[in-house]
């Protein structure tokens, strides 16, 4: 469907309109936001340059959203194609807003609300009907860049088409996931979250669990985002945790858990106590000069945190699998197994007794989780893992009262809610008591269940997959099995990327891409392999392992056949090195991309410095730097350890190139890639020459740079050790002895001189400190 | 041996980062600032027979001979010439220095000095530094705000008298702002937007407790920090030189006469006490002693460099700057000399003084000094 927005208004400059006006921009779309008076708008607009995490992709999008009051500008709003109004949360200010606007707005103009609690039905009853038909919900979660959630939901009289048309402007110009909800109070996350956030709460108090042993057991040990409940209500602060919570318990009189709706006393003392949480400086957490403390649940006192032990944990956190651990925690009989088990099941049950008010089925549902609450897997996914009827078992036992859709579900021998077979994800219906096919969307290509349709697996190894894609396309798809998130380059990754080289020199394909679906794309070298092969002293064995990555990475460079580099999220050091040398890159608009050797004592190895400048070389097009500023810029970018905030950052900072395709939509960048890929194929592929020719300033330069350096050790920015570094790296980019203004240098020796740099510097002790403290807490030392 | 009179001198508002004179090319702003001196003048710009433009990083958009594009910019004829002088800050001073000598030989009656550096667009250091290992090795490319820590370092000025020395510098400056004494000495300029600027962006009111918790700019433990120090700028001044008989010709005053050039070296570690030896060697050829000079205008490259030049000269810190120093005006570096010569001549005619005296330091290890009577 054509999204042909030309310009839209949010109302109301607030925390989400204006940030909803943001992520319009990073799409590249124009907007009027509106408020009162000018100072609140503006200060709106203010803020979107400030806020952390960035809400904009490049802080010139400001640019595109125009300051407007409804005193001043309101006749412009007949300039737009979507008004969403995003104003306080009380019916009347939203009725008088849209009295006010109606007159202005020009034929089939879409109107939408990005209300958390207002029914539809109320909010539309000030809207003649022509627009009735052109009006739904939008509702966008917090901060609107970063969360894929898009609830939408349309009332009794929405037009289907205009239905359509936001929820194709939501997936493919916003990049979110939708999640089709109904017009029942604080629709499906909300709903779910808030039910589980105070029956945690209720349970922590029941069960005698301090504040940070809950977090603990509600955070990413679980698959869940890092602040756990208590931290979490800190963060979105604690009367806007009331506000949500009595929404849901003050409209839903019949709900079957009315009671665990209801606020928490808790919070009501607390917010009595005018302690909100993050933004009053202290809630169930305050930051002070000893530490952060947290609040005592009984007493209401601060006091320090304590170490939290408990045995169940330390067993499950032997699993990396988020499935596995949980079913280990849940089924533990200490109290961190009692509590999950009570909060999971009760979770479980509710959402199960939600469908179908809520949700005509269980993957809104999983969805909404996951992309508005940042949960790893939703709870029927959970479910599955959990084991169903192990754990209606158990909930029986406890007289809990599990649906009878899911004990049908059982009867019929389909004893999981989703499953895979032949191509097809499949989930069980609970409308037509069938199971039912999840149609993927056309611009969707699911790797995992690609890999399930016959002759979709080419190869398997242990940290990677080649899949056929179809077309003459296969994939290299990265999974670590020692850290599925982070994906760090180990040998299996290396061995899948020459296999599949072999496949395109063997003409069995046409092209390949890099890329997989996983957490991030990989966030460079495995340390840990790196650390014992220096500490064995073998450093001959380290050297030919740099050449053999740098040798691999050349022949993507130079394959025949194009290869389209799909990097996502994290792509750090190892990461920015097998994505540069790919005939194109297709990125998430949300990549972080960077050159972080340093932070580890080391330059790239791999030919980092080699891709940052002929990056910098193609980005500049013809002139306007020279050699030395080339230089400069990527010896800047190297020795800061530069990570982009966003692939359009990435552009400016020389990771990607110009040219590279930027993606908003996670889902759809292996389609994506795909599609670039056949095109590139199709206009007839030529490999890039080998570079002989390359223009570096040589040691006049070096010495220029080396007196920046110690002007920074001089201030005390940098330390020695830094200065060291620092001094290789710009050796590596000047072009080392063959560098300068007369002379030209070609790949191999840059790439020659690079490996020398990295293997001595590796051999130096305070290098091997930072690699081993990295490794230990997850941070770089500064020595 | 002719005469030589400088018979005006006119500089542009000084813009500073953020401003709004950024943007503007370096080679307009310059022809500008060179149309204002004639038109002020009502001179026949086919009467301007030479055009030097001091210029510390002459690249880029004020690169290719940048003394001739001047001159062709702003109107002059083409059988006017042009070159470009770079002695890095002492530029344009030396273009006063060269133009008059010229006049003096009898090589040429008229000519205009220029100095021109628009920081922004030419970064310092040039776009394109190749350095010289050995000279390296010698610390020859010591930063600028090292060879000022130095100086601090030789008379222990401390930070605090540093920083009452650059308070001092902005107060001075707001000061003539609100008497109105740079009138004559500035012309207002149009920037790249068409929007019309008459004054120095560089002056403000001080915010003590913003400056007191400056980290130091150079070296850690340092005593300078950025508001101690001359802040990056753009801006452009010219001077009329012409010959005694040229001036009579055309009814034109004169408004000071020189009386003594001079340059010196040091070494470049502490390149900031070049006005020192400079001067010394400027009033030892016009025979006057430091205390015959009524009015002096010290460039202000750093508070410290300028305290250890007045320290150790002994010189009278209430004849220095008396409508602020670089400090707080900025110091586009190769338009300063001929900048604070403008202010000069505007200082002595307020003052009613007769000898004044323009000095500088000079990054590499050297001295500029003029002096002038009125």
């Amino acid at each position: 469907m054509q999204n042909n927005l030309n310009k839209i208004a949010v109302l109301g400059s607030g925390t989400m309109g204006s940030q909803i006006a943001a992520h319009f921009s990073n799409a590249g779309i124009p907007s009027l936001l509106f408020d009162i008076d000018e100072n609140t708008v503006q200060k709106g607009i203010d803020t979107l340059t400030k806020l952390k995490p960035a809400p904009l992709y490049n802080p010139k999008n400001i640019q595109l959203i125009e300051g407007c009051t409804y005193d001043k500008d309101i006749t412009k709003l007949n300039q737009v194609d979507l008004v969403i109004e995003a104003v306080a949360e009380n019916i009347n200010i939203k009725h008088s807003v849209y009295e006010m606007i109606l007159p202005q707005l020009k034929e089939n103009v879409i109107l939408t609300s990005n209300t958390s609690g207002i029914p539809l039905t109320d909010l539309t009853k000030v809207l003649p009907k022509e627009l009735r038909k052109n009006f739904l919900i939008t509702h966008f979660f917090n901060p609107p860049r970063y969360m894929r959630l898009l609830e939408l939901v349309k009332g009794p009289e929405t037009d289907i088409n205009t239905y359509e048309k936001l929820s194709s402007i939501g997936e493919d110009l916003l990049g979110k996931g939708i999640v089709h909800a109904k017009d029942t109070p604080n629709f499906i996350g909300n709903r779910i979250g808030i039910h589980g956030g105070n029956n945690a709460i209720r349970l922590a108090i029941q069960m005698g669990l301090s504040v940070e042993e809950v977090d603990l057991l509600t955070g990413t040990l679980i698959g869940r985002p890092k602040s756990g409940i208590f931290r979490t209500a800190d963060i979105v602060g604690l009367d806007v945790h009331a506000h949500v919570s009595s929404t849901s318990y003050d409209n839903l009189p019949n709900d079957e858990s009315r009671d665990i709706l209801q606020t928490p006393d808790v919070v009501l003392k607390l917010i009595d106590k005018g302690l909100l949480g993050q933004k009053s400086g202290s809630g169930f957490y305050k930051k002070t000069e000893d530490g952060i403390l947290s609040i005592d649940l009984d007493s209401l006192k601060y006091k320090p945190q304590k170490r939290v032990r408990f045995d169940g944990v330390r067993r499950a956190k032997g699993y990396k699998d988020i499935k596995k651990r949980i079913k280990s925690l849940i089924y533990s009989d200490d109290k961190a197994g009692k509590f999950l088990w009570e909060i999971t099941s009760d979770s479980l049950i509710y959402c199960a007794n939600r469908i179908p008010e809520i949700s005509d089925d269980i993957v809104n549902i999983d969805n909404a989780m996951k992309w508005g609450y940042g949960w790893d897997i939703g709870p029927f996914e959970i479910w599955d893992s959990i084991g169903i009827e192990e754990s209606i078992e158990k909930m029986e036992d406890q007289n809990k009262t599990v649906p009878e859709w899911i004990k049908t579900m059982v009867d019929n021998g389909r004893t999981s809610f989703y499953d895979l077979s032949n191509g097809e994800k499949t989930f069980f219906d609970t409308k037509s008591l069938k199971i039912s096919a999840i149609k993927p969307g056309s611009k969707n290509i699911n790797l995992n269940i690609v890999k399930n349709t016959k002759n979709g697996l080419i190869k398997r190894d242990w940290s990677a997959s080649l899949i056929d894609l179809g077309d003459g396309i296969v994939n290299v798809e990265f999974h670590s099995a020692l850290q599925p998130t982070l994906n760090p380059i180990d040998t299996s990754i290396g061995k899948m990327i020459e296999k599949g080289l072999d496949l395109l020199e063997s003409n069995k394909f046409n092209g390949m891409i890099i890329g997989h679906q996983g957490a991030n794309f990989c966030a460079g070298a495995n340390l840990a392999n790196m650390i014992q092969v220096i500490e064995s002293g073998n450093f001959k064995k380290l050297e030919d392992a740099v050449k053999s990555i740098q040798d691999l990475l050349q022949r993507i460079r130079f394959s025949n056949q194009p290869i389209v580099a799909a990097p996502h999220h994290l792509a750090l050091g190892g990461g920015f090195e097998i994505a540069a040398p790919a005939a194109h890159r297709v990125a998430s608009s949300e990549l972080y991309i960077g050159a972080v050797e340093v932070g580890v004592g080391l330059i790239p190895g791999a030919g980092g410095n080699l891709r940052m400048l002929l990056n910098q070389m193609e980005n500049i097009g013809s002139g306007m730097m020279n050699s030395f500023q080339i230089a400069q810029k990527s010896f800047e970018t190297i020795a800061f350890a530069k990570v982009s905030t966003s692939a359009d950052k990435a552009k400016h900072l020389g990771y990607l190139l110009n040219t590279d395709t930027i993606h908003i939509n996670n889902d759809q960048r292996i389609w994506k890639a795909k599609q670039k890929l056949i095109e590139i194929i199709e206009g007839g592929y030529i490999k890039p020459k080998y570079r002989d020719d390359l223009k570096l300033p040589g040691a006049g330069g070096r010495t220029a740079m080396a007196m920046a350096v110690k002007g920074f050790k001089a201030q005390g920015k940098i330390s020695a050790h830094d200065e060291l570094i620092a001094k290789k790296l710009a050796y590596v980019l000047t072009g080392g002895n063959k560098g300068g203004l007369t002379k030209s240098v070609d790949e191999q020796y840059l790439l020659d001189i690079e490996r020398e740099a990295f293997v001595s510097l590796a051999g130096e002790k305070l290098s091997q400190d930072r690699i081993r403290f990295m490794l230990n807490k997850g941070k770089p030392l500064r020595n | 041996m002719n005469k030589s009179h400088i018979i005006d001198g006119v500089r542009s508002p000084i813009g500073v980062k953020n401003g709004q004179i950024v943007g503007l090319r370096p080679d307009d702003l310059a022809a500008q600032v060179v149309k204002s001196l004639l038109k002020r003048n009502s001179i026949d710009p086919n009467l301007i027979e030479d055009v030097i433009v001091g210029c510390a990083y002459p690249e880029g958009p004020q690169g290719h001979i940048i003394g001739k594009s001047v001159g062709v910019l702003a109107g002059l004829p083409i059988e006017s010439t042009g070159k470009v002088i770079n002695r890095f800050c002492g530029s344009s001073m030396d273009a006063v220095h060269q133009l008059s000598t010229s006049i003096e030989a009898g090589d040429i009656d008229a000519g205009i000095a220029v100095g021109v550096e628009d920081m922004f667009s030419v970064p310092m250091g040039g776009f394109a530094p190749d350095f010289h290992p050995e000279l390296a090795e010698q610390e020859f490319y010591i930063g600028m705000g090292e060879t000022a820590e130095n100086l601090a370092n030789d008379l222990n000025i401390s930070r605090a008298d540093q920083e009452e020395f650059a308070i001092s510098s902005h107060e001075k400056a707001l000061k003539a702002y609100e008497m109105d004494k740079f009138s004559n000495e500035i012309i207002p300029i149009v920037n790249s937007e068409g929007i019309t600027i008459e004054k120095d962006e560089g002056p403000r009111e001080p915010n003590l407790e913003k400056i007191k918790s400056l980290s130091p700019a150079f070296i850690e433990n340092g005593t300078i920090t950025a508001a101690t120090s001359s802040p990056i700028s753009i801006g452009a001044a010219a001077i009329l030189v012409t010959s005694e008989k040229f001036a009579k010709e055309n009814n034109l005053d004169s408004r000071a006469t020189i009386k003594a050039r001079a340059v010196a070296g040091v070494h470049w570690d502490r390149m900031g006490m070049g006005p020192l030896p400079a001067t010394e060697k400027a009033l030892s050829k016009s025979n006057l002693k430091i205390d015959d000079i009524q009015s002096i205008e010290l460039n202000e490259a750093f508070a410290a460099q300028a305290l250890y030049v007045i320290r150790k000269g002994n010189w009278d810190i209430g004849k220095i700057n008396s409508h602020g120093g670089a400090i707080a005006l900025g110091h586009p570096l190769g338009c300063s000399g001929a900048r604070i010569m403008v202010t000069l001549m505007n200082v002595m005619e307020d003052h009613k003084t007769n000898l004044g005296l323009a000095t500088m330091c000079i990054g590499s290890g050297q001295g500029i000094a003029t002096i002038i009577e009125r």
